[in-house]
């Protein structure tokens, strides 16, 4: 194979030398002035002799001169607005009015290596206008997820189209052409797009598979020097709170559990006898909980000449996130610069980064089970924090916040460089290399502390743990475009490797010599070192190849191939093929369709494709005995030994993915109305699943990874966009978006349901990925008849206690009763977007909101596990004051002697109070399952520039300043803190989705409701 | 034509650049060796046979300091849940096969199993010349007691009709496994003990080696080949327990001289290095206390957490406690009472604080569930420097020669040998004796406050323990049997047998189920259910009658 590429180069190269090069006719200058439909001059507009490289700028007053043959054809070309081209015809004098590009059907679309018109498109892609990016904070996942059919962000993860896998499914980022480059800051991008279908994806062969985000970084251009700002700061609350029971509320509820559980008891808790004297109590979750904070400053120098341009951001932004003691700050320096030389192009984008993160254990979610009866401080104690009390046993959150603290940094180098030689037109060879260095380093630390009885640490405990990774990637590609009548051909080959080592090393120790010489060699007590370390080793190699075709703009073809190596497989099976295929057909250049005035543009488009998936776990083909944690203490004294833990599987091999898709872009009055539609359906098949295996094997939960399962996702996108405008100064434009999707798995392997979440989630055949597993809940007992019939099943029911079915009749409750309760997986997702710019004398006003939603998808609302139990001493939410209470009650606390009344309440859905619970009404089950169905308003901004009269006058180019909120209305069923639920499985696999408040200590609260001002400026 | 030279030459650079940048495709797991080439040397052998101690602990906090310990003691009439576990099941004997414990100790001990194998399979087809005869056989008889203690567990929490192995897994036959017939499990469990019985050394010979303490001996075989002739009722249902050949093999443990009891019986539960593995031991599942949080290592207790102080003291989660019955089955003057249990009258506390609390006090900050009790046993009494994560490194003794002598007395009393004195070695009161003797010895490291610091208990002997013949928790104390199974209780309580004890007597004599039923245990619920995810997993098992 190799010696074949060599051939193809060599011959290629050889014909380069047999081209001559070409020649110039008789010349003239040519000046003039180039403005806006306004009449405001443009500067740094590029003018250039159509075809060549012949070329000037306009300067700060629209003016340029350019020496030109008389007869020859002048381009200007401006970013934003529409390219003109003007025949010189023996003119000197030329003026020009360039217009705002409404950027439909000229757009250049970057796709993988390389860039085609969106014109000609034939696959399945999707432009986030870097307009969308700058609206607000975080507006490259608002941008994705608010306007752009097919990629739906659920629990804080990125879709595209549907989940492929029960593995990881996050989609690749290409940044420059950088293979998992790191994202740049928003006001850096300059293009988004989202490639979707096989057809787009399968250049990029074993990493398609989840769809592909290309993102272009703003480049510098040729004239002057150019200093642009951007600004803003920000507050952000929840979205929504979670009230609690006052701590009166809370006293007379744990006695009314006491009571039901048995009404002759007389140990009733002092410290809850007296309700009223609680008052409104002591919230722990408010107490760690702050209105977080933002700000970020971009700052860019950009400019250059013809030949030589740069582009220079620096970034520096900090997060003070809703709870205390944590908070972000990043920095980072953002390098571009472009170079050409004869037939040289050279290029790079390099980004140093530096990110620091603080935060501690202070175990978000516990706060909310902290007893609203139990004071937070303490002032008699020696950390002034009080432990936990009345028959709860928790740490004080707002204490672990004091007294422990971890904090990370990670400082990275990452970008690319590369040099494209063109030594004739339309054959370029460009060799990439790209960087990825990552280093990173936490450290923890828990000081010596003793808040009660649930809360020591002592001595202190110190550990530290970095780890460096570096990646290299080197691509070679050549390709050819070459033009014959009107037949248009572009073709591409390639030859790409990449190599990632890491290295981690971990230490710790406790008693350190002072909580500030945190030095673990300085340790007092030798015995509590602990050191370990880590390696990792990976590579690729790959051969990649395109071919477009189209005739006349009409009729588009595509192929695409790419053989991947991956270490991850065995030598049987380390490669794998991944081929693609689309057309497209443009009705309307079709001579018969000309007369329909009315319309612009008609593509059908068509793609198929087969993508691979080679996420899983290095050395799973090799048979190998771990080391790591084998030991038993033989006379007290660490005995190291050896186990097999993996079952192997020699024959693993890449999972692949078939797709198919059918589009439709149409563009009607005028380009004011366009019209994307795409149907897809793909199937992943050798699915990478780790098929369960009896756990007598003695694996323990590790089993093999076979090629087993099969998922198909079926779906359709809509994206419409109208733009139009009132008059000269009156512009707007809206937009709207649908995206649904089947998922169905279609086999596991064997005949299994692999559970997820603790076994909160089941995946079965014949089923949606991930679907909530549990008990049927069908309301309370609230007659003596229900419970009389149910006796068998439910013997420690009583009234108000939650019934559960017994779906297999067998006169049990058991395993065998639990059955699906929710889906995580909504109908549809969707959302629209506005915008309008009215420009005036006093300044340029501008407008947008976005909208998105969700339907029809579940969520397992695990907060309220705890929140309304109501089987034991904690807190719980406020939602617990409807429970049921089949008769009124008189309660006079044996303690104190204070009465109680507690009326009768039989109308509700919250089960009785009753201590421990003997009914098991906590169970999991479908009474945890809401409808997580929400629409919201992600964004609102309003914008207002100076007009340039102004501006000019302080001797700046623009400035705007900008007001904005994000989430500020959500309209939503659900009941817990938001509906756009937190990722709690940090492995990302797709069978644990949906569930809120899985674990009490990582909860991701990825919305909050925020409020920005801004302010952009350019010098 | 300069330039043409140039572009030549960058050309031909590019496609050096090109074709020189495959990477190495060809790697290895750089922390881990591969299977085929490890197990060849004895080090290597050696250290096949670690994981195999190490899953007595379980992989994931799991073994006997957490999860197989609540599967084993909540199931007895002498623990219960607290209402801090509403959802523990083992209590209820409506365990559901979807249940947590019940899922981790079976992988825990299966793990175990499949270490053992390894262990055996690699020791046997080993084809080195570095290791002596007596070595392998000793790493063999430590591989075979393992895997023979891991059934023996299985087989009792589980039932017969688990899946059987005797090599190590690597087919997919071996990946999907059907039931054990009856009687199969049973087989190979006496039949590993036996092989380990006349491969390893007694516990004198083997422990001269200090980095073989805690390792299983010649005695720790024939301890548990006794047990499992016991236990038959309960690993092979509908069978009866072989008393005659249980009786031969502890008498030849007792002839060995290998063991006595301690002088005191608190010497049993410390963590005083000099005093673990001591002389009563004669197995005991090995714990450290490593210093970073939970021990950080995965070999730390979790007992004094799980079932020790009361809530609300010293941060234990008390999610298991003594009951009232436990209380009660000690006589008065018994001083094992204050050993085994936190209890009105017993033992301090000194907690995080330095404060030093009574049981009263202890008892009145539980909210909840005031007539239950903690257990001292194997627990510290004063809150440790690197306790403040809920763990520490008491070993847990699975078997002492206390028990044998119980056992042995019971095979005695088998024998119809009852009516021998109290003084012959012949019949089972000598040997019950022998205990009842040592539980009245003053215990002098004992807290200044408790009383048999300085004088004697005050438990009768056995014969006058028959002629007042009290009825102790519903049995009468009038025939040897009932003082067997009352000494048993009191003597090993906590230590897992009570509930098995009830059960193994009341499959012959169903007055022994009779605490059990009256706690709702129905014939059904001998067994745990398989673990539910088992059975989705592998369709060619089926599961018990509790699935």
């Amino acid at each position: 194979m190799k010696k074949k590429t060599l051939f193809w180069l060599f011959s290629l190269l050889f014909l380069v030398f047999l081209i001559p090069l070409s020649t110039f006719a008789q010349s003239t200058v040519v000046s003039g002035v180039v403005k806006d439909v306004n009449g405001e001059p443009l500067i740094g507009v590029s003018v250039t002799q159509a075809g060549t490289t012949n070329g000037t700028i306009t300067d700060i007053s629209g003016k340029y001169e350019l020496k030109i043959p008389a007869n020859g054809v002048l381009s200007y070309s401006y970013v934003g607005y529409k390219t003109e081209t003007i025949n010189v015809d023996g003119k000197t004098n030329i003026n020009v009015v360039l217009k705002e590009d409404t950027k439909l059907m000229d757009e250049v679309v970057v796709v993988g290596y390389g860039t085609q018109k969106k014109a000609d498109l034939s696959s399945a892609i999707s432009i986030l206008s870097p307009n969308e990016l700058t609206k607000v904070p975080g507006g490259l996942s608002a941008g994705l997820q608010s306007e752009v059919a097919g990629v739906q962000i659920t629990n804080g993860r990125i879709h595209i189209r549907g989940v492929g896998s029960v593995g990881s499914t996050d989609p690749l980022y290409v940044v420059d052409g950088m293979i998992g480059g790191s994202v740049p800051d928003e006001e850096n991008i300059a293009s988004v797009q989202i490639l979707k279908d096989a057809a787009s994806c399968a250049i990029y062969g074993a990493r398609g598979a989840n769809g592909v985000i290309v993102i272009t970084t703003k480049r510098g251009h040729s004239g002057e020097v150019k200093v642009d700002y951007d600004g803003y700061t920000g507050w952000k609350t929840l979205t929504h709170e979670i009230k609690l029971l006052s701590g009166k509320d809370l006293a007379e509820l744990i006695n009314e559990e006491m009571y039901n559980a048995n009404p002759s008891r007389t140990d009733y808790m002092k410290g809850l006898s007296n309700p009223a004297s609680i008052g409104k109590g002591y919230n722990m979750f408010d107490a760690i909980k702050r209105t977080g904070s933002y700000q970020k400053h971009n700052i860019s120098i950009s400019g250059g000449t013809e030949n030589a341009n740069f582009r220079l951001t620096g970034v520096y932004s900090t997060d003070k996130p809703m709870f205390i003691k944590q908070g972000y700050d990043n920095y980072s320096i953002n390098f571009v610069s472009d170079f050409k030389k004869g037939i040289f192009s050279i290029g790079e984008t390099a980004t140093i980064g530096r990110n620091v993160h603080d935060w501690n254990e202070s175990l978000t979610l516990l706060g909310l089970k902290w007893s609203t009866a139990c004071p937070i401080y303490d002032p008699t104690s020696s950390t002034g924090y009080a432990g936990s009390g009345l028959g709860t046993d928790l740490a004080n959150s707002r204490a672990t916040a004091d007294y422990t603290w971890d904090k990370s940094e990670n400082n990275s180098m990452t970008g690319n460089a590369w040099v494209i030689a063109e030594p004739i037109k339309g054959l370029k060879y460009k060799f990439n290399f790209g960087a990825d260095i990552q280093r990173y380093s936490s450290r923890s630390y828990t000081a010596d502390y003793n808040v009660g009885q649930y809360q020591n640490n002592s001595p202190d405990t110190y550990s530290m743990s970095s780890t460096m990774q570096n990646r290299f990637l080197y691509e070679n590609t050549l390709s050819y475009e070459k033009k014959i009548a009107k037949h248009n051909f572009n073709a591409l080959v390639g030859l790409t490797s990449e190599e990632t080592k890491g290295y981690g090393l971990n230490g710790s120790a406790r008693d350190m010599p002072s909580n500030e010489v945190l030095i673990l060699s300085a340790t007092q007590d030798a015995s509590t070192k602990d050191v370990g370390s880590s390696e990792t080793h990976y590579s690729m190699y790959s051969y990649l190849g395109r071919l477009l075709y189209d005739y006349d703009g009409k009729y588009m073809l595509t192929a695409n191939f790419r053989r991947d190596g991956s270490s991850n497989f065995s030598q049987n099976n380390r490669y794998g093929n991944f081929p693609s295929f689309s057309a497209a057909w443009r009705l309307s250049q079709e001579e018969f369709m000309k007369s329909v005035s009315w319309l612009d543009d008609l593509k059908l488009r068509g793609s198929w494709g087969k993508l691979g998936n080679a996420n899983i776990n290095p050395y799973q083909y090799q048979s190998t005995v771990s080391f790591s944690n084998v030991w038993y203490y033989l006379n007290d004294t660490k005995t190291t030994g050896a186990i097999p833990l993996t079952p192997s599987n020699p024959n693993v091999k890449w999972e692949s993915q078939t797709s198919k898709d059918l589009g439709l872009d149409l563009a009607v009055l005028n380009k004011t109305l366009s019209l994307t539609v795409d149907y897809y359906d793909k199937t992943t098949s050798d699915m990478l699943v780790q098929v369960p295996i009896a756990y007598s094997a003695g694996y323990m939960s590790t089993f093999p990874t076979l090629n087993a399962g099969s998922i198909n996702n079926k779906g359709l996108e809509f994206l419409v966009t109208y733009r139009n405008h009132v008059g000269k100064n009156f512009d707007y434009s809206a937009s709207a978006n649908l995206s649904t999707v089947k998922n169905k798995v279609l086999s596991l392997g064997t005949n299994n349901q692999l559970f997820g979440a603790s076994g909160l989630t089941c995946t079965e055949v014949g089923g949606s990925i991930g679907q909530f597993w549990g008990y049927k809940a069908n309301g309370l007992y609230k007659t003596q008849a229900d419970l009389d019939a149910d006796k068998k099943f439910a013997p420690n029911a009583a009234l108000g206690d939650v019934r559960f079915v017994d779906v297999s009749k067998d006169g049990t409750l058991d395993s065998k009763d639990m059955t699906f309760i929710g889906n995580p997986i909504p109908d549809f997702t969707y959302g629209f977007s506005a915008e309008a710019q009215y420009k005036t004398t006093f300044g340029t006003f501008d407008f947008s909101m976005v909208w998105n939603g969700s339907q029809g998808n579940d969520i397992y609302n695990n907060t309220r596990y705890y929140g309304e139990g109501m089987y034991h001493n904690y807190s719980c939410f406020e939602s617990t004051l409807n429970r049921y209470r089949a008769t009124a009650l008189t309660f006079t606390n044996p303690v104190s002697g204070i009465v109680t009344v507690y009326p009768k309440n039989t109308d509700t859905n919250m089960p009785r109070a009753v201590y421990g619970d003997p009914n098991n009404n906590m169970r999991q089950s479908s009474r945890y399952v809401e409808d997580g169905s929400y629409l919201r308003l992600k964004t609102l901004l309003i914008g207002y520039a100076l007009p340039q009269s102004i501006t000019k006058k302080i001797y700046i180019d623009k400035a705007r300043f900008y007001i904005g909120g994000k989430n500020l209305l959500t309209f939503t069923k659900y009941s817990g803190f938001d509906p756009e639920v937190g990722d709690q499985n940090s492995n990302g696999t797709n069978i644990t989705r949906g569930i809120d408040g899985l674990t009490s200590w990582d909860p991701t609260f990825p919305n909050s409701k925020e409020l920005y001002v801004g302010i952009q400026v350019t010098f | 034509m300069k330039t043409t030279i140039l572009k030549y030459l960058v050309c031909v650079g590019l496609l050096l650049a090109a074709a020189s940048c495959k990477p190495d495709m060809e790697l290895s797991n750089p922390s881990e060796s591969t299977v085929s080439t490890y197990y060849k040397t004895e080090a290597q052998l050696q250290a096949s046979l670690i994981p195999a101690y190490q899953a007595l602990i379980g992989r994931d906090q799991g073994g006997y300091c957490f999860q197989v310990l609540f599967a084993l003691l909540a199931p007895g009439d002498d623990y219960a849940r607290t209402y801090k576990w509403p959802s523990m099941y083992q209590d209820t004997y409506n365990t559901p096969a979807s249940d947590g414990i019940v899922k981790i100790a079976w992988m825990d001990m299966f793990n175990g199993v499949f270490a053992s194998n390894i262990a055996i399979y690699q020791i046997i087809n080993y084809k080195g010349t570095d290791a002596s005869t007596d070595d392998k056989n000793t790493m063999l008889g430590q591989a075979y007691f393992l895997r023979g203690l891991f059934y023996l567990n299985l087989c009792s929490l589980y039932g017969e009709t688990i899946p059987l192995y005797d090599h190590p897994t690597t087919t997919t036959a071996d990946y999907y496994p059907t039931n054990a017939k009856s009687g199969e499990v049973y087989a190979q469990i006496v039949r590993d003990f036996s092989k380990a019985d006349s491969l390893l050394p007694v516990k004198s010979k083997l422990y001269a080696t200090a980095s073989n303490i805690g390792r299983a001996t010649k005695g720790t075989a024939q301890a548990f080949l006794a047990k499992a002739y016991l236990w038959r009722p309960i690993l092979e249902k509908g069978k009866t327990a072989e008393y005659d050949k249980a009786q031969v093999v502890l008498a030849d443990l007792i002839n060995s001289q290998e063991y006595k009891l301690n002088s005191n019986f608190h010497d049993n539960f410390t963590n005083d290095p000099a005093k673990e593995n001591g002389v009563e031991s004669i197995f005991e599942v090995q714990m450290h206390n490593g210093t970073s949080w939970m021990g950080g290592d995965l070999s730390d207790s979790w007992r004094w957490t799980n079932i020790g102080l009361p809530d609300g003291t010293g941060g234990c989660w008390w999610n298991l406690a003594p009951t009232k019955m436990a209380y009660n089955e000690f006589e008065t003057g018994d001083p094992r009472r204050y050993m085994t249990l936190w209890c009105p009258n017993g033992a301090y506390y000194t907690g995080s604080d330095g404060k030093t609390v009574t049981f009263e006090q202890m008892i009145n900050n539980v909210s909840s569930d005031k007539d239950k009790y903690g257990t001292r046993k194997e627990c510290p009494d004063t809150y440790t420097q690197y306790n403040g994560d809920i763990d520490d490194n008491f070993n847990d003794p699975i078997m002492r020669y206390a028990d044998v002598l119980l056992m042995y007395a019971e095979c005695l009393h088998a024998a119809n040998f009852d009516s021998k004195s109290i003084t012959d070695p012949a019949g089972p009161k000598y040997w019950i004796q022998q205990v009842r003797n040592r539980a009245n010895n003053i215990v002098p490291t004992e807290q200044s406050q408790l009383w048999y610091s300085k004088s004697n208990g005050t438990i009768p002997t056995v014969d006058d323990l028959m002629v007042a013949a009290p009825t102790i928790n519903g049995f009468k104390m009038d025939n040897i049997l009932n003082v067997i199974e009352h000494e048993r209780c009191v003597e090993l309580m906590g230590e897992y047998y009570r509930y098995f004890d009830l059960l193994r007597l009341g499959m012959a004599d169903s007055k022994y189920l009779k605490p059990l039923t009256d706690g709702g245990w129905t014939i059904k619920a001998m067994y745990y259910p398989f673990p539910q995810e088992e059975l989705s997993n592998n369709p060619n098992l089926k599961g018990n009658a509790m699935n």
